[in-house]
């Protein structure tokens, strides 16, 4: 990666740019575009907290078991596979939790690896890319993802079965 | 999103005033003070990262980029303007690259290009969005470091199934956003 960043700024050298005021220029909408979102992730990140301590969350991993269960989902990774829309560092906690309680080989891990790699925090990416839009009307695209991100959830689950 | 939201926050409200309700006002400061520590994490991000975009739009390297990826970027968003494709380009190929801190602000900023004023967002939209969470990456490396740390033997394994995983979930999101969210052509 550092060596990405140098071929840029090596380029535009070539072609005569001002990296210098390039970079500032770009700089400028950073901070910015950080305060557009604020709002948007205080509250998610209240919602989570929230769900977390009043023990709301684990009703919900409860009542998702049976179902995900179902869908041939082991149940040790229901509580990682609820919060993984959510939250981004939260689940990567969880997935060192997992190598940790089930070994880096074991069946359960390569699962929640790889549903770690192959889906993205759903609910946070739809708040920060709408953020700053005119869009009002997002819930379909969201739960669309959130199907989405689910049949991940049970292809991980077959492809670890099958590899 | 509204509905969600209120759902989870009601319920816990509840839940907290059954078993402690003082616990309440805690969480709420607690959790803001992250999220405004993770704002100024973001912050560090996008200005570093705005600014090397920046240098790449300057310098034509973007545009190099988005030329390469043309063809891609016609089959999903059909014709935009240059810009919005330059940035989604890099949008792209960050992600392709496991730069998921880069890659968001060059979204962002596409995304903006993309806005189209009004209360339904465009196809374009979400097909942006679905793009994004897919995150098609060719090299997962935190999972594959986090995997080799726990003493797995052959941590690199799993790319495969990420990447077949992460293959259909894209081909299937492109599908539906194709299907679901069509335009009304006049």
């Amino acid at each position: 990666m550092p060596l990405l960043i140098l071929l840029v700024i090596i380029y535009a050298s070539i072609k005569k740019v001002n990296s210098y005021n390039s970079f500032c220029k770009g700089a400028k909408e950073g901070f910015n575009m950080v305060l557009d979102i604020m709002p948007y992730i205080c509250a998610i990140m209240l919602a989570i907290a929230f769900m977390r301590y009043s023990g709301l969350g684990e009703y919900i991993i409860k009542a998702f078991a049976p179902v995900l269960n179902f869908c041939g989902v082991p149940s040790e990774l229901t509580e990682f596979i609820i919060l993984r829309p959510f939250t981004g560092s939260g689940s990567l906690a969880l997935l060192q939790d997992i190598i940790n309680t089930y070994g880096a080989d074991s069946r359960i891990t390569r699962i929640a690896s790889t549903i770690m790699g192959s889906s993205e925090t759903v609910f946070f990416v739809s708040a920060l890319y709408f953020a700053k839009t005119s869009a009002k009307n997002i819930g379909k695209a969201v739960i669309m993802m959130l199907v989405v991100s689910f049949i991940g959830v049970i292809l991980s689950c077959l492809v670890c079965q099958i590899l | 999103m509204n509905l969600l939201w209120t759902i989870l926050v009601v319920g816990s409200i509840l839940l907290f005033i059954i078993q402690d309700p003082n616990l309440l006002l805690t969480t709420a400061t607690t959790s803001i003070y992250d999220s405004l520590k993770m704002c100024f994490t973001l912050a560090g991000i996008y200005i570093f990262w705005l600014g090397i975009i920046q240098i790449m739009q300057d310098s034509g390297l973007a545009d190099k980029l988005s030329k390469i990826l043309t063809p891609i970027i016609f089959i999903l968003f059909g014709n935009i303007d240059k810009e919005a494709s330059r940035l989604i380009a890099i949008n792209i190929s960050a992600n392709l690259l496991g730069l998921g801190n880069a890659s968001l602000p060059a979204g962002l900023k596409a995304m903006q290009k993309l806005d189209n004023k009004k209360e339904k967002a465009s196809q374009q939209m979400i097909m942006l969005f679905a793009l994004n969470c897919c995150s098609i990456q060719l090299l997962p490396s935190t999972i594959i470091l986090m995997r080799s740390e726990g003493g797995s033997s052959s941590s690199s394994d799993i790319i495969l199934p990420i990447i077949l995983v992460s293959v259909v979930c894209f081909m299937l999101s492109i599908f539906l956003v194709k299907l679901l969210f069509r335009e009304n052509k006049k």
